[in-house]
């Protein structure tokens, strides 16, 4: 084996163990009994049992992506927008409504949410649509200014609409780094999601609550892992989207 | 032909460009020459109205350009700058490709341009095509760039210090390809530029800029002979302009018949007929330059002439190099 192949297997390692071990545990949780058994409580079980993990996992993904997806298109719109000669203006007002969606814990946005929204996953949404929207804002801005002068320029030279430049030049050369931050954002939001299971979300976290209530660490753990097993894929597949988005990129000078 | 009336641009009350008016003749290269902030780059970059004047006009074959959709009027115009501005996630072929995708031309259309214009830059499409521009050096970049610009066949191109960044080598072959292109397409460019010695071996005419005014228009012999008094003459340098004046000129209307014998030919070299020593002859194409250096390090007043072959043909007298560049 060469050494080059050696290094992209065990660059890939991390996601294919993740991969694996989140099957098993979705698949055949049982298998981790002995593991689990060893942190819980006497008498207590070790194993989940009250809803499949694989259905709250798939509950768990959609409110983060649904969330994610939604804090996307607000967060680039908005960057798109402030980087604009028109839209400078609005930077502030920008900068404030994000800023405002991360610093305000997103429990508190739940307490305030759930009196105009109902339990369950909307009150959820809004409190990960808001936490997630910083880093995509800021990464788009920061993206989007990195993209050389004399490139647009030039593209403006040749007869480019501002339109086509977007699309064509300013998105393409900033997607690295937006895509950053989208994974910044996502990856959060797998652990943030979590608390959205005190207000009758489903998702992982019911398992995690359900073990603090019951004083089962076995349970915390199950749901922990599950979590972050989520987590590292999801980390690895942007990993791979941004190298590909990134791979005709210059060196800067 | 490019018509510029009395153009006029003000930034914050300062007239960056004043009163300029130039009629560009079709296929002639203009350089504008002249100290940075000078106003030449800002005139140039109003003619594709990336920079919308004050007042005046600019017309072009006689139709006024702020009449034109500014991204049409572009689409017709090749446009070529310093920083070269290739889009660094696209190949060196889509590069060379966008003007014509923005006119809509045929797949095939394109690709047949493309490879047509890496041959001409000396871009080895099986090689460069696919590359993107980082993988290049900053000359072959540059080459890029030009061939980018000149891919929809514009019958007119603006260079904003083109070769600027280059090494004196790669900028000098640059310099000599861009110009064979440029005339054997004729090309109508207008040239910014503050390298004098880039001026002179590109420009038709050259068109000297200080404080937003363009003090003087002249060929660059009339501009070495009889330059204005004050700015002009600084900026020239009038101390080598002779030196400047022999490298406008080549040889070959100097050469003259030589008296049967005064050189031989043997094994490919040329010998002074008189003392048999070894000498280098003057080549069609040389410049008168590249003679008198040849003579003044020689120490001779005459040296031998050969075509293309490397065959006698005549002699240059250094008298009439020394003539070439005397007032």
């Amino acid at each position: 084996m060469t050494r080059a192949r050696a290094s992209s297997l065990l660059r890939h390692l991390p996601l294919a163990l993740a991969v694996l071990v989140l099957v098993l545990l979705l698949a055949a949780p049982q298998l981790f009994r002995p593991l689990f058994a060893t942190v819980n409580p006497l008498g207590a079980t070790a194993i989940y049992d009250r809803a499949s993990l694989w259905s709250l996992t798939l509950d768990h993904l959609e409110i983060v992506l649904a969330a994610g997806l939604v804090s996307t298109i607000v967060a680039v719109l908005l960057g798109i927008v402030v980087t604009r000669r028109d839209g400078a203006e609005f930077m502030p007002f920008a900068r404030t409504l994000t800023n405002l969606g991360q610093a305000f814990p997103p429990v508190a946005v739940l307490a305030i949410a759930v009196p105009l929204l109902g339990f369950g996953f909307r009150p959820t949404f809004v409190a990960l649509f808001a936490y997630g929207l910083l880093p995509i804002f800021e990464n788009t801005v920061a993206g989007l200014r990195s993209v050389p002068p004399q490139t647009i320029e030039a593209a403006r030279g040749m007869g480019m609409s501002r339109g086509r430049i977007l699309r064509e030049v300013e998105l393409p050369l900033a997607a690295p780094l937006i895509l950053a931050g989208i994974r910044i954002s996502t990856i959060i939001n797998f652990g943030t999601a979590t608390i959205g299971s005190t207000v009758g979300a489903k998702g992982l976290g019911e398992i995690i609550v359900a073990g603090l209530q019951s004083n089962n660490t076995a349970y915390i753990l199950q749901g922990g892992v599950a979590v972050a097993l989520l987590a590292i894929l999801f980390d690895r597949i942007f990993a791979i989207a941004i190298s590909r988005t990134s791979r005709h990129r210059a060196v800067p000078a | 032909m490019i018509t510029l009336q009395n153009l006029t641009k003000i930034y914050g009350g300062v007239k960056a460009v004043n009163d300029v008016s130039l009629t560009i003749p079709d296929g002639e290269l203009w350089a504008l020459v002249g100290t940075s902030g000078c106003g030449k780059s800002t005139t140039l970059r109003m003619v594709n109205r990336l920079i919308e004047p004050s007042s005046g006009s600019i017309q072009i074959d006689g139709v006024d350009v702020m009449a034109m959709n500014p991204q049409a009027l572009r689409l017709g115009i090749g446009y070529v700058i310093q920083g070269i501005g290739l889009f660094p996630h696209r190949t060196i072929a889509e590069n060379i490709a966008t003007v014509p995708r923005l006119l809509g031309w045929k797949r095939g259309r394109i690709a047949e341009r493309v490879d047509e214009l890496l041959h001409l830059f000396s871009l080895a499409p099986g090689e460069f095509a696919r590359k993107y521009p980082h993988q290049l050096s900053g000359g072959q970049q540059q080459r890029v760039g030009v061939a980018r610009a000149l891919a929809a066949e514009p019958p007119i191109l603006l260079m904003d210090e083109p070769f600027g960044a280059l090494d004196p080598i790669t900028r000098a072959r640059l310099q000599m390809e861009f110009a064979q292109i440029q005339k054997r397409q004729k090309i109508t460019v207008i040239f910014v530029t503050h390298d004098m010695d880039e001026a002179f071996l590109l420009g038709d005419r050259i068109a000297v800029m200080d404080k937003g005014r363009v003090l003087q228009v002249e060929t660059p012999e009339n501009l070495l002979r009889r330059p204005q008094p004050g700015f002009v003459s600084d900026f020239i340098g009038l101390d080598d302009r002779v030196i400047r004046l022999l490298s406008l000129r080549t040889v070959d209307e100097a050469v003259r018949p030589a008296a049967p014998g005064r050189w031989r030919e043997a094994d490919g070299a040329i010998l002074d007929g008189t003392t048999g020593k070894p000498v280098a002859p003057v080549r069609p194409g040389d410049t008168m330059r590249e003679a008198a250096s040849r003579i003044i390090w020689e120490n001779t007043d005459v040296l031998p002439a050969v075509d293309a072959g490397g065959h006698v043909v005549g002699e240059v007298l250094a008298s009439q190099i020394w003539a070439q560049g005397s007032r």
